[in-house]
């Protein structure tokens, strides 16, 4: 496939992914905290089709405990019902509703990847976890790339003291162990936080501590554009500081902040995940893909539960289409640059 | 041949005159990475009259670019006068300098690099009218139009973008935005250079009409000698950052003094044997 | 020579920046070790100042930190609270056990990933190349914690090896031979995530400079003249293509303490990287402070060396180097 066709190809189902991790609610059958004692490491469950009474609309089974586990409960069939009611959530956190994708009666339950320790249905925890971690992702991203752009466009266009000064402090930057110190960063900041301080918290410390290799690219990209001669005509016709940066200088980096986006968001995405698997993160019972695979930490649990590997499969979904994007972004403008 | 203008405004004194201009730049030489100032200009006097064309011409790293940048007010001289009619521009700064733009404009060596390649026609030829505050949008388009039409371009073009035309094409646009604001001295830095030679020829009919149309002054830097002696009136001799010879163009040009012109002359004698004994192209 | 000196004198600032900045962002932690103390009622405010004017913790800024770098010259590293012992022994325990891990993973992921990159470089396009891409391409960008964990939850399924920490019990019983043994053992799983992730980075920059010097018009002329192949891979485009390879291989040595965090945590292995865990949560000060200086100076020291490479090999930056421009 030629590049363009990957990049509105990744594009798009990299847009799939976030609206349906933003309409978790929507989508998820049940609410992040539900909890089911008697559910407790329910394997996901299995959808029929037909059972001894012959073809049915797509169905499930109770799961009941057994000595083993669990074993389906055949006596009673629960239907799938899809746009079906069931526990209230809100849509955008503003517009409070009931309508869910899909569900089935109570008491069946639908656990699409299962259920976790307490019994919550994994894959509604999966795509509530989701709006935690690309958020941080996203957002620290945002942090990093528009401090790294003030930098640089600074270093770039004003230079001489600005540009040592800052160029240097980038390097200091750069010579930190990235991961030492965002665990460290994490250590000197209070441990007990609220869960919305924790985020905060957690999206500043990621986004600050990555703007300086950015920041020496756009420097790099505003060092060139601002001797190109026909910012030197702008000039001439009187061009302020600002016009010329906003009209001609700051349009050219807008293809390397694209691809540093798509570079740092998964890396970002991962920081969190990691943060939140060694508990310095996001703490429940706030989902995170991070802290829902730090469950695994337990030999029982990863030996035995294998559906509670999906934070991982989430997590390697999201960063192989961030990379390939990446990937492709890069070769694009390069080819593009050349012409 | 240069035109006879025969302009019936009665002006007295040249347009531009500079005297004793200088500019140093700054590199870094030896093992202690030491500043050290090169001299790019040095003692360059001269003066154009109205409505005339004066050349400067020299080898690379003589310094002609650099007269034209200060002149144009691109880069500040470090000491010397320029004087525009009869306003000081050297040392200006802030406002007055704002008020002094519009008579001076640069017509930059390549096109490409001289426009963004981002802009469309119209978006580059009105950018001194938008930055000098000149009428609203539509009166700018108008505006565009005229310039085009006089640099022979059309005007339904105007919304296609710069980088969908060719290079002689693209000078012409150049040209266009340079009169955009009326100047009084147009300051052509190797304007011709990268154009194929037939090409040339037209741009350099195309300034000579329009110099005749609205008495522009042209200050011209150029290496070749051939063009030069077609569009001049006056000739100045660059070499190592000083004026080594300077006077009428027809003169000069027959009886150099100086080493370097010598030597610049033959060159373009030597490329002229060449093209006499080619195919035409 | 100038530039070498430059370089030293840049790195020896970098290492001092380095550690103020660490030492500041301390100031800047609201809350200390001793917060938590104060919330136990079996310790008397009387032992918590105590403690806090032994560990010097009740002086200004300035004096602390001028005080802490004087010692931490002499190899001094300050105290730690939670283990109540001096840092520098410490750390030095635990970065040994990360550099075993780190310096055999590195040795074999270049062991692998250089002939690997030069293999899909030359084979381009076809068989070799077509299966290596993509697969360098996930494990590129697969998440190194999501390769740690699924890389344990495989071993531990199929009980491969031993799981967890370095050494079996009963290791002090061991012969010499059985002991190197048993801790290559342990190495397997951690040493198999780094060199994972590794090698196919390595394998990608290869391939992607050894590309770009195949295609030059100066390669395709040496072809032209008939010259070998592996004579043209060793004499000509190596040389080229070594530059991005070197500076890579600084990046290798600056993360030598710094780049195990995650597979030591979740493989149990007893290095740095759970010290300086264990170190946040206990908010114990001068071991983070000490972790983070130690693994920074192996970074400076990765980018130094790799700049003085790429001046020993690449004759552009000597000349460049007499003529000044």
């Amino acid at each position: 496939m030629r590049p363009k066709a990957w990049i509105v190809v990744l594009s798009a189902l990299l847009a799939a992914l976030h609206l349906a991790i933003l309409a978790a609610g929507f989508i998820a059958p049940y609410d992040a905290a539900s909890q089911n004692r008697d559910l407790s490491y329910a394997p996901p469950t299995h959808v029929h089709l037909r059972d001894a009474s012959g073809w049915h609309l797509p169905f499930v089974y109770r799961w009941i405990p057994d000595p083993d586990g669990y074993r389906e409960d055949t006596s009673t069939r629960y239907p799938i019902h899809f746009f079906t009611r069931g526990e209230a959530h809100k849509i955008l956190w503003i517009f409070p509703s009931n309508l869910h994708l899909f569900g089935v009666d109570e008491p069946g339950r639908i656990l699409i990847a299962g259920a976790d320790s307490f019994g919550r249905d994994e894959f509604s925890r999966l795509l509530y976890g989701g709006q935690i971690s690309l958020a941080v992702g996203l957002l620290a991203t945002f942090i990093t790339l528009a401090a790294a752009t003030v930098v640089g466009t600074v270093a770039g266009y004003f230079g001489k003291w600005a540009d040592e000064f800052l160029m240097a402090l980038g390097e200091l930057f750069l010579c930190l162990p990235w991961f030492y110190f965002l665990v460290g960063a994490r250590a000197f900041l209070p441990l007990h936080v609220s869960a919305a301080g924790t985020f905060l918290l957690l999206i500043i410390v990621i986004g600050i501590i990555g703007w300086a290799r950015p920041a020496r690219l756009i420097r790099g990209i505003v060092l060139s554009a601002r001797n190109r001669n026909y910012v030197l005509a702008a000039r001439g016709f009187g061009g302020s500081n600002f016009y010329l940066l906003r009209r001609h200088i700051l349009p050219e980096t807008f293809a390397i902040l694209l691809t540093q986006a798509a570079l740092l968001i998964p890396q970002y995405v991962a920081a969190e995940a990691t943060l939140s698997f060694f508990g310095l993160g996001v703490s429940e019972p706030v989902p995170s893909w991070g802290n829902m695979l730090s469950a695994l930490q337990q030999y029982n649990v990863l030996v035995s539960y294998f559906w509670l590997l999906a934070p991982a499969a989430a997590l390697v979904i999201t960063s192989v289409m961030y990379w390939l994007l990446a990937d492709v972004l890069h070769h694009w403008i390069q080819s593009h640059s050349i012409n | 041949m240069p035109i006879d203008t025969g302009s019936p405004e009665k002006i007295h004194g040249p347009l531009l005159r500079v005297r004793a201009l200088e500019k140093k730049y700054w590199a870094r030489r030896g093992a202690f990475r030491r500043r050290v100032p090169l001299l790019a200009a040095s003692k360059v006097s001269f003066e154009i009259p109205h409505g005339k064309t004066l050349a400067i011409v020299g080898s690379s790293g003589s310094g002609k670019s650099t007269v034209a940048r200060c002149v144009a007010r691109i880069e500040k001289p470090d000491s010397g006068e320029i004087w525009i009619k009869d306003r000081q521009v050297a040392q200006a700064s802030g406002k007055e300098l704002m008020s002094l733009r519009p008579d001076v404009q640069l017509v930059f060596q390549d096109p490409s690099t001289s426009m963004n390649a981002r802009f469309s026609a119209v978006q580059t030829i009105e950018e001194p009218l938008l930055l000098q505050h000149r009428g609203s949008s539509e009166e700018r388009r108008t505006r565009v139009a005229e310039l085009m039409k006089e640099v022979a371009l059309q005007p339904e073009w105007m919304d296609r973008g710069v980088s969908e035309f060719s290079g002689g094409q693209k000078q012409r646009i150049a040209i266009a935005r340079a009169l955009a604001l009326k100047p009084k001295l147009l300051i052509l830095d190797e304007a011709f250079t990268g154009l194929d030679l037939s090409t040339q020829a037209q741009i350099g009919n195309l300034l000579l009409e329009l110099q005749a149309a609205h008495t522009l002054t042209y200050l011209l830097i150029a290496h070749d000698l051939t063009l030069v002696s077609r569009m001049a009136d006056f000739i100045a001799v660059m070499s190592n950052g000083e004026i080594v010879e300077q006077g009428i163009a027809q003169e000069v040009l027959a009886s150099p003094v100086h080493a370097q012109t010598r030597a610049l002359i033959s060159a373009a004698q030597g490329l002229r044997s060449i093209s006499a004994t080619q195919p035409s192209s | 020579m100038t530039y070498v000196l430059q370089r030293l004198l840049r790195s020896i600032l970098l290492l001092l920046g380095v550690s103020l900045l660490c030492f500041l962002f301390t100031e800047m932690a609201p809350g200390s070790f001793f917060d938590e103390m104060r919330l136990n009622p079996q310790i008397s405010p009387e032992t918590i100042a105590t403690l806090r004017s032994q560990y010097g913790m009740n002086r200004p800024l300035a004096v602390r930190y001028s005080r802490w770098l004087v010692s931490a010259i002499r190899g001094d590293f300050g105290y730690s609270v939670a283990y109540n012992a001096p840092v520098a022994p410490l750390l030095w325990t635990r970065a040994k056990n990360t550099l075993l891990l780190t310096l055999t993973a590195t040795f074999l992921t270049w062991l692998i990933g250089v002939p690997l990159g030069l293999l899909t470089a030359s084979a381009r396009g076809k068989f070799a190349d077509k299966v290596a891409t993509p697969v360098s391409c996930f494990l590129l960008s697969v998440p190194e914690i999501v390769l740690a964990v699924g890389l344990l939850a495989l071993v531990v399924r199929w009980r491969v090896v031993p799981v967890g920490g370095m050494m079996s019990l009963g290791f002090e019983d061991l012969s010499l031979w059985e002991k190197i043994r048993d801790i290559a053992v342990h190495m397997l799983l951690p040493v198999s995530i780094l060199v994972l992730g590794g090698v196919a980075i390595i394998e990608r920059h290869v391939r992607a400079s050894v590309i770009e010097v195949l295609d030059t018009p100066y390669i395709q002329a040496a072809r032209g003249l008939g010259i070998g192949r592996v004579r043209l891979l060793f004499r000509h485009v190596l040389p080229v293509a070594a530059n991005p390879a070197i500076s890579l291989f600084g990046f290798s040595i600056a993360a030598l303490l710094g780049g195990s965090l995650v597979v030591e945590v979740v493989t149990g292995w007893p290095g740095l990287g759970p010290l300086i865990l264990d170190a946040t949560m206990s908010r114990d000060l001068y071991v983070v402070i000490g972790a983070v200086l130690l693994s920074a100076v192996f970074m400076i020291a990765g980018n130094l060396i790799a700049d003085l490479m790429l001046l020993a090999s690449d004759p552009r930056i000597r000349a460049g180097e007499s003529n000044a421009t």
